[in-house]
């Protein structure tokens, strides 16, 4: 007999084994993953490499008064707008793609940056540039795409 | 049925370890100084909807020498991710702050570091907090004042995290003098700001 505001036999049939199977089947990180979380591991990964490299106390406070310029001078080694354009549609991009298309929007990262410092950009965008191009040559290692780390281009 | 169980299944699989395995490079980049690369990995983490990846992401920008953006990146990943917040992450933010001259918000996260972090953070956090004491004395606060609201100001309409930023830390001062010198010219300023449809950080 089927109570009213209960599920279906039918349903609860359906739907029944597909929890068990999330929960069983998928791996920690996935579990994780799914429900909007980072696993431990993967936590502890991130927690290490900021702890690793947390910067020292910095020089001593100033406030600013009438004579500290408004807008502040350009920070070394910040890279371009266009570096940083570039990085943040290959982040979006990725997402709408999925994996094979973060290695192609990865692979622009990396031309865009590339071409950004060609043009003008100064050294500091230059050298993020290379570090961007670096680690997404990289991220291609193995899946036979992309173009190669380019070591040569460091003669500054 | 079982074709729909099989394909919910596929997708939640396949789609889970992605951001993880970004943010799991984006550790691996950062711990070798790799910072721009990092960034790359963690925003791209982010993307997929790991949202805790924020947080990192503000961090690398930070290494990278973008304190403004780092300052608009912790304030957009303690919306998106408040849970993720630890007392690691909020040196790294002090430390944004403190490069803006933002100092009491550098204060006022290092006041929690110094009690959550390990003994080195901690200590780099009384060392911080020491130091910003000795700065913010009565007798500067006024200049200090006017410059926090010119640029606040001067940033509203582009970026507004930024302005907000700069606009509490003149209302946070106005606190400190006995006249409240310009503090709710600030006020007004930070409302004006919170009550505009938001128009974009650039």
């Amino acid at each position: 007999m089927r109570v009213r505001g209960y599920p279906s036999e039918l349903v609860r049939r359906a739907v029944a084994p597909v929890v068990v199977l999330l929960v069983l089947v998928l791996p920690g990180p996935a579990r994780a993953q799914a429900q909007g979380q980072v696993s431990p591991a993967t936590r502890a990964a991130l927690h290490d490499a900021l702890d690793l490299n947390a910067p020292a106390p910095p020089r001593a406070p100033s406030l600013p008064d009438a004579r500290t310029p408004l807008t502040p001078a350009p920070q070394a080694p910040s890279s371009s707008a266009a570096v940083d354009q570039a990085k943040g549609a290959a982040a979006s991009q990725g997402a709408k793609d999925g994996r094979q298309n973060q290695v192609d929007a990865a692979n622009r990262v990396a031309q865009e940056a590339a071409g950004a410092s060609a043009h003008g950009a100064d050294a500091s965008s230059d050298a993020a540039a290379r570090e961007v191009k670096g680690g997404q040559a990289k991220m291609n290692g193995g899946k036979g795409k992309g173009p190669p780390p380019n070591p040569g281009n460091s003669n500054h | 049925m079982a074709a729909l169980r099989a394909a919910v299944l596929a997708l939640a699989v396949a789609a889970a370890p992605a951001a993880e395995s970004h943010l799991l490079e984006g550790a691996r980049l950062f711990r070798a100084e790799q910072y721009a690369a990092a960034l790359v990995e963690f925003r791209v983490a982010a993307a997929l909807g790991a949202q805790e990846a924020l947080w990192y992401s503000a961090a690398s920008l930070l290494k990278l020498g973008r304190a403004e953006e780092a300052v608009e990146g912790f304030a957009e990943a303690a919306a998106a991710a408040p849970a993720a917040r630890d007392g690691l992450l909020d040196y790294y933010r002090a430390q944004a702050c403190h490069a803006l001259r933002l100092y009491l918000c550098a204060d006022a996260l290092l006041a929690s570091v110094a009690e959550q972090a390990g003994p080195r953070i901690g200590g780099h956090a009384r060392t911080m907090r020491a130091a910003i004491a000795a700065e913010l004395v009565p007798d500067r606060l006024p200049a200090a004042i006017d410059w926090y609201l010119a640029r606040g100001r001067e940033l509203a309409a582009r970026r507004p995290l930024l302005a907000a930023a700069y606009l509490e830390e003149a209302a946070g001062l106005g606190l400190r003098l006995t006249s409240a010198y310009r503090r709710q010219e600030a006020l007004d300023a930070l409302a004006k700001l919170r009550g505009a449809p938001p128009s974009g950080k650039r």
